[in-house]
């Protein structure tokens, strides 16, 4: 038992220290697999759009595989990454009535870290930011299909950060809550005693 | 509410429990229910005798099937296409994809126009399922369409354009006021008259 205690007491104090050296280590993440097939399907989709004309000669496969790298990775990000990461979910309802509201939620319990939200965040943002500048490129250039392509994987991306931006937001408004409650009932207590 | 089942959804009103149960849901189960749903949802749209309430499994919408369809589609249709130019082949992928989510696009805005109150993704959602027996027809004129005649090949065209504009007008009618039902439909036939003869000519 002691032992037990004392492995568990040793990693977070390690995480720490090794977090302020490098927040992007992955290997050092709560969930590296994750973290890297949110990286992996981004990567696959700039590489098939930027080079991939290089390797293989027949425009039609080069069109197929982009749009199979978006879809993946739209896929991954909302419903995978996002939930393990980041601890954030955001969907479509209905109302019993019948009328479609948008819900954005975060889990409380769930194991994160530091690398994971820096990871999803920094690489998210960063593909974002990535596929409008192409776009704006191909739009100065005249170049109608790649504007298909890099719209698609622009708008793609953005959905998917702005869905979780709404729902980090819930999260940030969720812990205000909950230190005004314990603050409260902190005061109360100190009041009856 | 009936916590049984819970595994396969049989009425979506029970999604409510679904998702607070998929917090800890591994990655293969994700994936899992979500081709499950899409089969589901196909198995509803595309099969008359399962629909009895009107369109109210359709409000648990999702792109994700329609997205399927499109690239089959888009790859049997470029796949058969002219192969003396590979531009010509790339070009059909793109134009099927472009048409049909831009083709759903403006008929869902004609059904808002008309004052359909239906939420713009149901409505896409709808459609793009509809898009599956054209699949089927593309595939089966794609394997045996070189050695038929061409009053042939219309058999299967005119059975499955028939189909997926009934499965879809059913839904689109039931949306706009009673007197604006023709001006609703109409874009529908275009839209998937248009999608079967593209695949019968290409």
């Amino acid at each position: 038992m002691n032992s037990k205690n004392e492995g568990i007491e040793m990693k977070p104090i390690l995480k720490q220290d090794r977090e302020e050296i490098s927040k992007y280590d992955i290997t050092k993440a709560a969930h590296p697999g994750i973290c890297f097939f949110h990286i992996f399907f981004k990567f696959c989709a700039f590489f098939s759009y930027l080079f991939l004309g290089l390797i293989i000669s027949s425009t039609l496969f080069q069109y197929i595989l982009i749009m199979i790298f978006h879809s993946f990775d739209f896929y991954t990000v909302k419903n995978i990454t996002g939930k393990f990461l980041v601890g954030l979910r955001w969907y479509s309802d209905f109302t019993p009535k019948g009328d479609e509201i948008w819900r954005f939620e975060c889990f409380d319990k769930c194991k994160r870290s530091k690398i994971d939200s820096s990871v999803f965040w920094t690489f998210q943002f960063g593909a974002s930011c990535a596929w409008a500048f192409f776009v704006f490129t191909n739009v100065l250039s005249f170049e109608f299909v790649d504007i298909i392509f890099a719209g698609i994987g622009a708008s793609l991306s953005w959905i998917n950060l702005w869905g979780f931006y709404k729902c980090s937001k819930d999260q940030q408004r969720k812990m205000k809550g909950v230190q005004s409650y314990l603050t409260k009932k902190g005061l109360q207590m100190a009041v009856q005693s | 509410m009936d916590y049984t089942n819970q595994k396969q959804p049989q009425n979506y009103s029970q999604m409510e429990d679904l998702k607070t149960l998929d917090l800890e849901e591994s990655v293969s189960e994700t994936i899992m229910r979500d081709l499950r749903m899409i089969a589901y949802k196909l198995k509803y749209v595309l099969i008359p005798k399962e629909q009895e309430d009107n369109g109210k499994e359709l409000r648990n919408w999702d792109l994700w099937g329609p997205l399927i369809f499109c690239l089959a589609l888009a790859m049997t249709l470029s796949f058969k296409a002219d192969s003396t130019t590979s531009s010509s082949k790339s070009d059909v992928f793109a134009i099927i994809f472009v048409l049909i989510w831009v083709g759903a696009f403006v008929v869902t805005l004609n059904a808002q126009l008309l004052g359909g109150k239906v939420s713009f993704f149901q409505s896409v959602c709808l459609l793009g399922y509809c898009v599956f027996p054209i699949n089927i027809e593309a595939i089966i004129i794609a394997f045996v369409g070189s050695y038929l005649p061409f009053v042939v090949k219309l058999i299967p065209v005119i059975i499955c354009f028939a189909w997926s504009a009934y499965s879809s007008v059913g839904f689109m009618a039931s949306l706009v006021p009673p007197h604006k039902k023709k001006l609703a439909v109409y874009p529908v036939f275009l839209f998937y008259l248009f999608l079967s003869w593209f695949s019968l000519i290409v």
